[in-house]
């Protein structure tokens, strides 16, 4: 646009100095038009001058704040060089049309480290994708294209926030202390001692308590309690239409991520499942940190579409072997205990939800 | 739907460094305003006042611009000044500003009035330097908007021909200057100035090494376009003309307007670009001997550039009614449109030559205009012919009208015809002698200046007059808005094509009480015509056989055809009844003619003739301007002097400054002065040996005060209370110690320097 309406001008005083004979026109023409042809070769001049160079191929950031992406732009020419261009392709990975946007960039620095930052609305992983860099002449009129092919994954991962969960029921005893407890808390040794008994014949002498044994001159046996399930489980409804959304993707993902940070304040283990593709049985993962919950994330994130398409559209059946106390989280936010609505959470409004409302179960 | 957000940065080198007002910024602001005051200026024809805008520009730009980038705080304050300056004087010098923008307008629209003074508008420009240094400088610095500057100045400067505004080369170099360095500054990001609470924003210096080096490419496009200019500048010319001819004859063709005939009075103010297509096809019963012109329009009235149709109808019914016979004004009309050709038929010898009979067929099918031959008259039976219409006439040269040879039963018609033809002639007298004067000034003071008589000497006057002032072209170029075409056509161009030269010679030969209309239609020359199979002779008349002349008013002629055009050799083509070319140039030698028109007073600004000579005269006229040397002193003297007020206006401020702080500000400052001097400048104040490294290097002052000053801007720092009144005293007369001690130690320049600019002392 703008070369357009800087040769469109050079036409029109060029027309007008010979319509009018008016020297000082064609003087002021001419002089634009050699500048002009002095840019153009400046341009051709930069690009075999500058030279692109890739830093990094993945970044992980939180969403709402600046993801850094990096790459180099080598100069060994002698003029001055500023301004470039860098025409990015994106989209989230479950978008199957790419956007496109031309980011201007001003090079500050001898060393030719330019960083981009991307500050994303959703979170999700991002592919962004570039193949040449344009590089400009000082009036910024003639691009000359230097070839830069280059891939990069953005993760974008949740902001920390915690959805607040009271298991208060008689029903869950069993599996909380009531006590807050820190994520880095782990099961450490799930078999407790109940008591020490007098040796039988036949108990193993892996279960010899050496030493009481020792103390009392008699063979004592361990007698263990029996071991008790101290997980909560959660299965993954991904089967929803929204899972081309990255609006909705985005809200499951946040709420996902809260309320497992949420049971982990009292529970130890979460163990999360979820159903891809035409698979019988549900992929388990176990979270006892925040570190294991990211890796759930991002194992969401590379779910490919045609994986979860192919899955059923009804809500899964719980299996078998999770057991009747289960909670189900699908794509639409609908949070449910045993197929029981517990809440239904807006992706509008979802991050007030996760903060004003306390879960008492 | 919220979107991606991206931004691409790359750090800077230096983060410290923060550059300040370039001094690419300041000239650029100036040669801005500069340009545009001098763009104005041009328009009433005053460079000479440039010895004062050019100053005061660059004083006004230096005082915004420094205020701006070194005393920020001072600036609402200045624009605050300046604009109740500005006003003030505004209102003061009201009256005058009214009356010099009227002239100033009067002046641009009017450019015809000859002789008219410049209007005096150097208060006006002096008042507007204020306002349109704070325009650009918003425009460039605050907004960092180029681009509507750039629109504004190169549309400024793209119209001014159209009013006939000539710029020197100095102006287009200052706006060349001010729109390309201005252009890289902003798109280099040389422009940027720091928040006032954001301190990370990088430096511009690589912005201002681009501006700079595309000032210097400027610079070498500037002599190139000079030179180019200077050596081909005929070359374009005429590149542009082909260029204009394409677009032209594309659009005539694409359009189909090509085809159209000839009509109407409108002189052309641009070129003339004939396609070739064909409009008319002539049959003639035998071979012509002449030029034959077909007339389709005469022009009665010239109102600026086009000419009202000729109202004959009127002019014979008042001399019906001279001659007494006001109820039989449709019969004379009648009579008038075939008087000569009847009277040539019926006053002939038997052995005189036959009339010629001409069918016109209209090739575009229309037949809404006639074209008429002279003397003759037209042939009823084809009037309802759709397949063309017929003419009988006569050449000119067999009109020879002898009354005494009419029948006696036809003495009554000869009576008539005689008493019509002066009853008309009488008429057109004070009809066809009417000239706008105030449109024409320069041609009106002209025929004053040369008082002619006779037919023969006014002839002679105006075709020698344009035969040795103008040259044939077709592509004469644009007229301006404010000129008149005939005055811009001989005295500023100096070439023009057969609708100028016309026109010039029908408003001469008025000015001179000659009756003459402008004409126009088609000129066919006789070898145009064909022997076809059938025995008559065809021509084929095509667009570039239109043709404007001049008709001037002869007894027993009637309305006679006169070629205004020179020859293809420059001389002149015209030939009527009575012009004799012995005469002609009889005349000239005895005039000493001397082409008057072309050496006048009113040489033209746009050059045609070379630009390189245009460029040395501007050059001459720069060197003989003594008045624009006498005053070059003042350049220096409009920059000094706000300069040195500035300076002494900070220096004062900042020892205000210094008294007002507190000691541990005081010790900062002193700090920063001991780096000034070269002293310590690898320690900043907070080492523990620094009292006496310090005692070292200034031996002037007490060790004990020092050590006691270093103490208290300890416990300023990290004490529980401020120190008392008497302690931050001694700290500020340490500093002031110290300050005399490095002033001494340093060179002249850096005296300076400490003294005004830093103000330590």
């Amino acid at each position: 646009m703008k070369r357009t309406a800087f040769f469109f001008l050079i036409f029109l005083t060029f027309y007008t100095s010979t319509l009018y004979y008016s020297t000082g026109q064609l003087f002021f023409s001419l002089a634009e038009i050699l500048l002009a042809v002095g840019m153009w070769a400046l341009s051709l001049y930069f690009r075999r001058h500058v030279k692109a160079e890739a830093v990094e191929k993945s970044i992980v950031g939180e969403q709402g704040r600046d993801l850094c992406w990096s790459f180099r732009l080598d100069y060994t020419g002698r003029l001055p060089f500023r301004h470039f261009r860098l025409p990015l392709r994106f989209r989230y990975r479950q978008e199957s049309r790419q956007k496109r946007k031309t980011l201007s960039g001003i090079l500050e620095n001898k060393d030719g480290r330019v960083s981009c930052y991307i500050r994303t609305p959703y979170c999700g992983m991002l592919y962004l994708e570039t193949n040449r860099i344009l590089v400009y002449d000082y009036l910024g009129l003639f691009p000359g294209k230097i070839p830069f092919s280059h891939t990069v994954t953005a993760t974008v991962l949740p902001p920390p926030q915690i959805l607040t969960i009271e298991f208060l029921s008689p029903e869950w005893s069993g599996i909380t202390s009531g006590q807050e407890r820190p994520f880095s808390c782990s099961a450490d040794d799930p078999h407790e001692i109940r008591r020490l008994r007098e040796y039988r014949a036949g108990d193993s002498c892996r279960h010899i308590h050496w030493n009481q044994s020792a103390r009392t001159d008699k063979l004592w046996i361990k007698e263990f309690e029996k071991e008790r399930d101290v997980s909560i489980s959660l299965l993954l409804d991904i089967s929803g239409s929204q899972w081309q959304n990255p609006k909705y993707m985005d809200a499951f993902y946040r709420l996902l991520y809260a309320m497992t940070l949420g049971m982990l304040r009292k529970i130890p283990v979460v163990k999360i499942y979820w159903y891809t593709g035409q698979q019988s049985r549900p992929t388990e993962r176990i979270v006892t940190d925040e570190s294991q919950c990211q890796d759930i994330l991002l194992a969401l994130y590379r779910l490919d579409f045609m994986e979860t398409a192919g899955s059923s559209l009804s809500a899964p059946a719980i299996p078998e072997e999770i057991g009747s106390r289960c909670f189900q989280l699908d794509t639409n936010l609908a949070w449910r205990l045993e197929n029981h609505l517990i809440y239904q959470f807006s992706a509008e409004n979802l991050s007030q939800e996760i903060t004003d409302q306390v879960f008492q179960l | 739907m919220r979107n991606i957000s991206f931004h691409l940065s790359s750090e800077p080198e230096n983060p410290q460094k923060r550059r300040k007002g370039s001094l690419t910024v300041l000239l650029c602001l100036t040669a801005g305003v500069c340009a545009i005051l001098q763009i104005l200026c041009a328009a009433v024809d005053i460079y000479k006042e440039a010895w004062i805008f050019c100053p005061t520009a660059l004083a006004v730009c230096a005082t915004i611009w420094y205020i701006w980038f070194y005393q920020r705080n001072l600036f609402p304050l200045t624009v605050a000044l300046g604009t109740v300056i500005s006003g003030a004087a505004a209102f003061v010098l009201r009256e005058t500003l009214c009356s010099q923008v009227r002239q100033f307008t009067e002046y641009i629209s009017t450019q015809t009035v000859a002789d008219q003074p410049s209007p005096p508008v150097t208060e006006t420009a002096l008042l507007l330097i204020f306002p349109l240094s704070m325009l650009l400088f918003c425009l460039e610095l605050l907004l960092k908007n180029h681009i509507l500057l750039y629109l504004f100045t190169t549309t400024l400067y793209l119209f001014a021909p159209f009013c006939w505004v000539g710029f020197s080369f100095g102006t287009t170099m200052l706006l060349l200057f001010f729109q390309i360095t201005f252009w890289v500054l902003q798109w280099s990001g040389g422009i940027r100035l720091p928040k006032k609470k954001d301190n990370t924003k990088p430096p511009a210096v690589y912005g201002h090494t681009c501006a700079k080096f595309t000032a210097g490419f400027l610079l070498l496009c500037i002599i190139a376009g000079l030179v180019l200019t200077g050596r081909y500048s005929r070359q374009f010319f005429t590149l542009g003309d082909a260029m204009e001819g394409f677009f032209h004859r594309t659009a005539s063709l694409l359009s189909g307007q090509d085809g159209r005939l000839v009509t109407g009075g409108k002189i052309s103010n641009g070129n003339q670009y004939p396609t070739g297509t064909g409009h008319l096809e002539l049959s003639l019963s035998r071979q012509p001997t002449e030029t034959l012109y077909l007339r389709g329009f005469s022009g009665g009235e010239y109102i600026g550039g086009d000419w009202t149709a000729a109202d004959d109808a009127e002019i014979l019914s008042r001399a019906a009614k001279a001659l007494g016979r006001q109820e039989q004004s449709s019969i004379t009309e009648a009579f008038y449109q075939n008087m000569y050709y009847s009277m040539n038929r019926y006053t002939q010898h038997p052995n005189a030559p036959q009339p010629f009979s001409l069918t016109i067929r209209h090739l575009n099918g229309s037949y809404e205009q006639e074209y008429v031959p002279y003397y003759s008259r037209r042939n009823d039976d084809d009037s309802a012919a759709d397949d063309g219409y017929g003419y009988s006439f006569f050449e000119q040269k067999d009109m020879d009208i002898r009354r005494e040879l009419l029948s006696p039963n036809a003495e009554q018609a000869g009576e008539w015809y005689r008493s019509l033809q002066q009853a008309y002639l009488s008429e057109i007298q004070t009809v066809y002698t009417q000239v706008p004067a105030e449109r024409i000034p320069r041609l009106t003071s002209l025929a004053a200046k040369h008082p002619l008589e006779s037919l023969p000497e006014i002839s002679t006057f105006i075709h020698a007059l344009l035969c040795q002032n103008a040259v044939y072209t077709s592509s004469p170029g644009v007229t301006p808005l404010n000129w008149d075409i005939a005055e811009y056509f001989l005295y500023v161009r100096h070439c023009g094509y057969c609708q100028h030269f016309a026109l010039t010679a029908t408003l001469l030969y008025r000015l001179y009480g000659i009756p003459a209309r402008y004409a126009t239609g088609y000129q066919v020359q006789a070898s145009a015509f064909t022997l076809q199979e059938d025995g008559c002779w065809q021509a084929v008349v095509t667009d570039r056989n239109a043709h404007a002349w001049v008709e001037i008013f002869l007894e027993d002629y009637g309305w006679t055809p006169v070629e205004a055009t020179p020859a293809a050799d420059g001389s002149s083509a015209a030939s009527y009844p009575g012009f004799d070319h012995q005469v002609y140039q009889q005349l000239l030698a005895h005039w000493e003619w001397s082409g008057e028109p072309s050496s006048s007073k009113e040489a033209p600004i746009l050059p045609i003739q070379n630009p390189a000579a245009a460029f040395s005269a501007f050059w001459d006229d720069l060197r003989s301007n003594q008045k624009l040397w006498r005053s070059l002193w003042l350049y220096p003297l409009c920059v000094l002097l706000p300069a040195l007020v500035l300076v002494g206006c900070n220096r004062l401020w900042q020892l205000k400054k210094t008294e007002s702080m507190n000691c541990r500000r005081v010790y900062a400052r002193l700090v920063e002065m001991l780096h000034f001097g070269g002293l310590l400048l690898s320690y900043d104040g907070s080492e523990k040996n620094f009292a006496k490294l310090l005692s070292a290097e200034l031996p002037q002052l007490p060790p004990e005060d020092i050590l006691r000053m270093c103490h208290i801007v300890c416990e300023a720092a990290y004490g529980p209370e401020n120190p008392s009144k008497e302690k931050e005293m001694l700290v500020k007369s340490v500093y002031r110690q110290a300050s005399k001690a490095v002033y001494e130690r340093l060179n002249r320049p850096r005296k300076l320097l400490f003294r005004y600019w830093k103000a330590f002392l």
